[in-house]
């Protein structure tokens, strides 16, 4: 019993820990095509299989998504890291799997909707994995985004692992003068932890105030629109890879044309 | 018995490949005093998160007072092993100063009493008795310090451990600093002290460790390790100006001696 509890921990701590890194919600540095193509693509394939997913619920149409989904992913050589979400995802999926049987006891219906999520999850990964937060805000400013909003989303994304660093600082400190986290009921339990959250606070704020002095004195907002050292251009890969995902919507809608139905019958 | 015994101790951090800290072989007895010397991301912090349970070794071990650390909680280790960290606004919380010092003292289960004495002696000792009612985020650098000290000497325990102590700290200051841990020394206390500074460290430490890359490098007298050039120089140390002096000297024919720390003592042997 103790073992198993003890294995339990070591599980969660494992997740949690994996959860709050944050290089795994974001990019996994590879060369391959998929990491080249221009993150405006990449954007248009991800949201366009996000409002595809949600047009039909046939099996065979979803099914047939989930597999165009995945193959940037093996494109980008993440066959491995796919593996190890599917493992994440898959208590999501049996839930979903679970509840629709439960309310329909429809199981089409129900492993429709479980690749509806894998459509869904996956094609946000396209994105999300194979592009740095640098691309991504030069890709909003190519969008048109004001420049102040940019700059403060990629430097909230580069402040992270300083902020974990400071907190696990903070949480050592503090347990060295007898804080005990663990001790006592809920309240008590969210008690303990304000000794380690005003310091964070503090430093944050500190940091903060400290980082907008230093931008200022080297003239962030002289100007509306400031150019950018890196750029992000189409080239012929973008090309290729947006005609044969529009060759695959246009195949869709003829089929649906051809057959009317087929992918709507549940 | 050893206050502090290390065996074999090898750590890495959960996930990560790299050895932060190698075969790591330390006795530490009561009333040393140690400076733990090296380059920036040697491992000395992780070596002193060892000594109070906040890491624990991934192989070897680690004995406080014949306790294993993997045994004992972090709360009852922080009762023998006092460590004060780097930055004081890491661990400053409370709304006065005498509410953050009582702060150890709640956790560890003192009653008011004791509380309020103890306190009240920490703030005289430390020369913050005006501050008591005032909020520490608002005091500078040098009494943040102190107050981060206050904190973990009000509770006596028997190793008091400081991470860089001398940084941000004025000329003043830090001469406070040192006349507060000589102090400590003759009371008993066992000090070890993580420092770049080796004139700092003279002053406070008999014993220096240096530690490169997780390893200990060398553990000797610190009145033997600033005569030695090379190895101040792999360890990204300042010779101090004294020993380099006497060195030169002896090159030209003039013998001082090798056990003169301070200044007085070297106008002394001139003299003779």
């Amino acid at each position: 019993m103790v073992e198993t509890l003890q294995q339990l921990k070591n599980l969660f701590d494992r997740l949690t820990y994996k959860m709050i890194r944050p290089e795994l919600f974001f990019i996994i540095k590879k060369k391959s095509l998929i990491h080249n193509l221009d993150p405006r693509t990449k954007l248009i394939f991800s949201v366009s299989m996000l409002i595809l997913a949600l047009l039909s619920t046939s099996l065979t149409y979803l099914f047939l998504l989930f597999i165009v989904t995945i193959i940037p992913l093996f494109l980008a050589r993440l066959s491995k890291e796919l593996l190890s979400i599917l493992k994440f995802i898959s208590l999501f999926a049996f839930l979903v799997f679970f509840f629709n049987y439960i309310f329909t006891f429809n199981l089409y219906l129900s492993f429709a909707m479980v690749f509806r999520l894998l459509v869904i999850v996956f094609s946000f990964l396209v994105f999300s994995l194979t592009t740095s937060p640098d691309e991504i805000v030069l890709m909003l400013y190519k969008l048109r985004f004001p420049f102040s909003l940019v700059f403060s989303l990629s430097l909230s994304i580069r402040f992270i692992p300083t902020l974990m660093r400071d907190a696990t600082n903070i949480i050592d400190a503090q347990r060295s003068r007898g804080l005990e986290t663990q001790k006592g009921n809920l309240i008590k339990r969210i008690k303990n932890y304000i000794p380690v959250f005003i310091p964070l606070l503090v430093i944050s704020i500190n940091r903060a105030m400290n980082v907008a002095e230093a931008m200022e004195s080297r003239c962030f907002g002289a100007v509306k629109r400031p150019t950018s050292f890196y750029d992000i251009k189409f080239n012929k890969l973008d090309f290729i890879f947006l005609f044969f995902f529009f060759l695959f919507i246009f195949f869709l809608i003829f089929i649906n044309f051809i057959f009317p139905f087929f992918f709507f019958k549940i | 018995m050893k206050l502090i015994e290390i065996k074999d101790l090898y750590f890495k951090y959960p996930f990560e490949e790299k050895y932060v800290l190698t075969n790591i072989n330390l006795c530490i007895d009561s009333n040393e005093s140690i400076a733990i010397l090296g380059p920036n991301g040697s491992g000395k912090t992780t070596l002193i998160k060892h000594l109070n349970g906040i890491l624990k070794p991934t192989k070897g071990e680690v004995f406080i007072e014949g306790k294993n650390t993997k045994e004992k909680s972090v709360a009852e280790l922080s009762r023998i092993v006092g460590i004060v960290f780097q930055n004081p606004d890491h661990q400053l919380f409370s709304n006065t100063v005498f509410e953050e010092i009582s702060f150890a003292l709640i956790n560890f289960g003192f009653n008011k009493e004791e509380i309020d004495r103890r306190v009240k002696e920490m703030l005289k000792y430390f020369n913050l008795e005006k501050y008591e009612q005032s909020s520490p985020l608002l005091l500078s650098g040098g009494e943040k310090k102190r107050v981060a000290l206050a904190s973990i000497l009000c509770y006596d325990p028997k190793i008091i451990v400081l991470d860089e102590p001398t940084v941000g700290l004025d000329y003043f200051q830090r001469t406070a600093l040192i006349n507060i841990i000589k102090k400590l020394k003759k009371e008993g206390k066992t000090i070890i002290t993580i420092t770049h500074d080796i004139d700092f460290a003279l002053e406070v430490a008999e014993r220096g460790i240096i530690l490169k890359d997780g390893k200990i490098i060398k553990d000797d007298l610190l009145i033997n390790i600033i005569y030695e050039e090379e190895l101040l120089n792999e360890a990204n140390l300042v010779q101090p100006t004294l020993a380099k002096l006497i060195i030169e000297l002896e090159k030209s024919g003039i013998k001082l001696g090798r056990n003169i720390t301070t200044v007085e003592e070297f106008i002394r042997s001139i003299n003779l």
